[in-house]
């Protein structure tokens, strides 16, 4: 799973401008410098890669240490580290601040926990909404797909936008960072409000203060060093004809695989099947192959193979005992990561799925968390892919067999433009369109 | 995406249990000691083969953890004579995972990955890792076993013997000089994932109905660690009549 950024993604909210940390205590600093070796040590022995992408890493080493051994405060620390997997220029690297591992409840500080209902992207240079939940805060006040974000909190987006744009412009995944840092400044824990300022439908400026509620679905229980994240799963039929499932993540296998499962089940009758994989950072591979298992019948069928330093493991496709056979169309977008990436791209090249939308974030590493000695967490790559067809995701992103881009136009007149091409596709290759 | 190892895993603990009763056979032309002779004497270090024969299954109940990752998964082994196996494996996060040998049927089921019946090389490692009284009647089990030479593991000198199977991968398996434990295996773990290299150290040897059996063991799978840690073993238990039955899911596959 790609932690959607965290340590980056706040870029664009007002907790960019906050106040730093505390200064550390000597104590603090012992275990920073501890955090660091671990850090370093661990990329060392285990990165997927023994020759370290061809980076002196004692070199770097000597270079970092000594700023993390003068740091003032951890976030300062935190910079260095970011700084030093970001050598890599490769996805599955993340420093997850300890407050993540914070229970949820009164007083505390993480900060994903509730919504107001809104998903958004970056289309065109302009931070749109792209989805509201039905009964959400967002929804009763009246926002619609199509509204554009001019602020949060205060913060002006559009100037934020341009400003990382221009920062992140060298960097592959900039349209993914951009989109989850706008997702994660909608966030917040559950109970507290956020003040958004929107361009709505007919060009007039909304100041709208939305409460922060649970996500739909659950929060998922956590997996090891994976904090515990919203899941939820939504699936409907189309026209009363065509499948359609969409989930958030990976995660949480013992209550999203049996829903996941049950809903493919109820479609055996379907003219085709919508896996919305959009927003999707990936999560459990494991999941994988299950899932896969519904649309594959042959035995033997791979979705890649994973490489490790130590050796290599196919993620071979285990056929469910009556898998759907119909059409089965992928939709991806900047936010469809990691796992999501490798059944897109898995299913297209069994030949089993057309993908439509936009080319994914190009996240497609495997990866462990582990603690550091200093609470926070690290995620480090641990293997590569290699797809069936050659395909190199990694850094690229999976390419859409029918590129889509959602407009605010589209958007406003209430059409998902992905979904719809994807639907008029599975119809016209049934003939029942 | 995290790591796709947890049916490798599983899997590679139910060969470090079973190796617990792997078999032997030909001496070498050398001067190290016949590889029969060392997995003899484990077994009469480990309470022999009147002990073995007196048992008839055998329910364990162990945790297994991914060093450094945190994640725990619960695992509950049901082994009985002549070739029975269910194991669960669970957790909050991950659910349940059944997987067994039934009838000469080894077989998994999930919901994260649905019912299947295993074929192939890996069908040949769990059938292998199935029979429950290996270590008393060996040689219906083994093609051949040699002692090969000695290793140091962990400090300690060890033979090393490799075994072939009539059925399953060969495996290496390392002897104390002194105690004749087992002190470590060497395998190959087949799935649908491919053959993985697992190698396992067996420790923390403990006392149970008069077998001496290993309550830990720490595996090394694709560079990472696994710890097994066992917390109850059972000898002789009233199982259900049902223990071992294919589930229906499972069956459905079967009569197709």
């Amino acid at each position: 799973m790609r932690l959607a950024a965290l340590g980056l993604a706040c870029a664009m909210s007002a907790c960019a401008s906050a106040p730093k940390a505390p200064a550390l205590t000597p104590d603090e600093r012992t275990l920073e410098v501890a955090s660091f070796d671990y850090v370093w040590s661990t990329v060392r022995d285990k990165h997927f890669d023994p020759a370290l992408a061809g980076l002196d890493w004692d070199a770097l080493r000597a270079e970092l240490r000594p700023r993390v051994e003068r740091a003032a405060t951890r976030d300062e620390v935190r910079d260095v580290l970011w700084d030093l997997v970001g050598r890599f220029r490769q996805s599955h690297f993340q420093i997850l601040p300890s407050e993540l591992y914070e229970p949820a409840g009164a007083g505390s500080t993480r900060s994903a926990d509730g919504t107001t209902g809104i998903d958004a992207r970056l289309i065109g240079g302009a931070a749109l909404v792209t989805r509201v939940t039905p009964g959400s805060p967002a929804d009763g006040a009246g926002i619609t797909p199509g509204w554009e974000i001019l602020q949060i909190d205060g913060v002006d987006i559009r100037r934020r936008v341009r400003d990382l744009t221009r920062k992140y412009a060298a960097r592959f995944d900039r349209d993914s960072l951009l989109s989850g840092s706008l997702r994660f400044a909608l966030a917040g824990p559950v109970g507290r409000a956020t003040t958004v300022s929107f361009r709505d439908g007919r060009g007039a400026t909304r100041r709208l203060t939305l409460g922060l509620v649970p996500h739909d679905g659950w929060m998922s229980r956590p997996f090891g060093h994976i904090p515990s994240v919203p899941v939820w799963i939504r699936s409907q039929r189309i026209d009363g004809r065509t499948g359609y499932v969409a989930f958030n993540a990976f995660i949480d296998p013992a209550r999203l695989m049996p829903r996941f499962n049950e809903t493919i089940a109820s479609f055996h009758d379907a003219d085709g099947v919508v896996i919305d994989l959009r927003g999707n950072t990936g999560g459990i591979g494991d999941m994988l192959a299950g899932m896969a298992g519904w649309f594959v019948a042959a035995r033997g069928t791979t979705m890649g193979t994973m490489i490790t330093r130590a050796g290599s493991l196919k993620l071979a496709v285990l056929p469910r005992p009556s898998p759907f056979t119909g059409p089965v169309a992928v939709l991806v977008d900047e936010l469809s990561m990691s796992a999501s990436e490798v059944l897109a791209q898995g299913l297209k090249d069994a030949g089993r799925a057309r993908v439509f939308g936009r080319r994914s974030a190009g996240a497609v590493l495997a990866s462990i968390v582990e603690k550091l000695p200093n609470g926070d967490g690290f995620q480090y790559p641990t293997a590569r892919f290699e797809f069936t067809s050659g395909a190199v995701v990694e850094g690229v992103g999976v390419v859409p067999d029918t590129e889509v881009q959602q407009t605010r136009e589209t958007l406003l007149a209430g059409r998902d433009a992905v979904l719809d091409a994807a639907v008029q596709w599975i119809r016209r290759g049934t003939g029942k369109g | 995406m995290t790591r796709r190892m947890a049916s490798v895993c599983v899997a590679a603990a139910l060969t470090v249990t079973a190796a617990a009763g792997q078999a032997f056979g030909q001496a070498p032309a050398s001067a190290l000691p016949a590889g029969e002779a060392v997995l003899a004497r484990y077994v009469e270090a480990t309470g022999g083969v009147a002990a073995y024969d007196a048992i008839r299954n055998r329910v364990t109940q162990a945790r297994m953890e991914i060093a450094g990752a945190a994640v725990v998964l619960g695992l509950t082994v049901y082994a009985a004579a002549p070739a029975n196996l269910y194991t669960l494996v669970e957790s909050e996060a991950t659910g349940r995972i059944e997987s067994g040998v039934s009838d000469g049927v080894a077989w998994e089921n999930s919901a994260l990955r649905g019912p299947i019946v295993k074929e192939g090389p890996e069908r040949d490692d769990v059938l292998r890792d199935a029979i429950f009284d290996r270590m008393a009647h060996w040689k219906e089990h083994l093609k051949s076993s040699e002692c090969v030479g000695t290793t140091d593991v962990n400090g300690k000198p060890a033979y090393r013997v490799v075994t072939t199977p009539k059925s399953g991968s060969p495996q290496t398996l390392y002897f104390d000089k002194d105690s004749g434990l087992l002190v470590r295996v060497e395998t190959t773990v087949n799935s649908a994932a491919g053959a993985v290299a697992v190698v396992a150290e067996p420790g923390d040897y403990r006392k149970v109905d008069g077998i001496t059996m290993p309550f830990s063991s720490r595996m090394k799978v694709m560079g990472q660690e696994r710890v097994v840690t066992v917390e109850k073993v059972e000898h002789n238990v009233a199982l259900p009549a049902d223990r071992f039955a294919l589930p229906a899911e499972v069956q459905a596959l079967v009569k197709k």
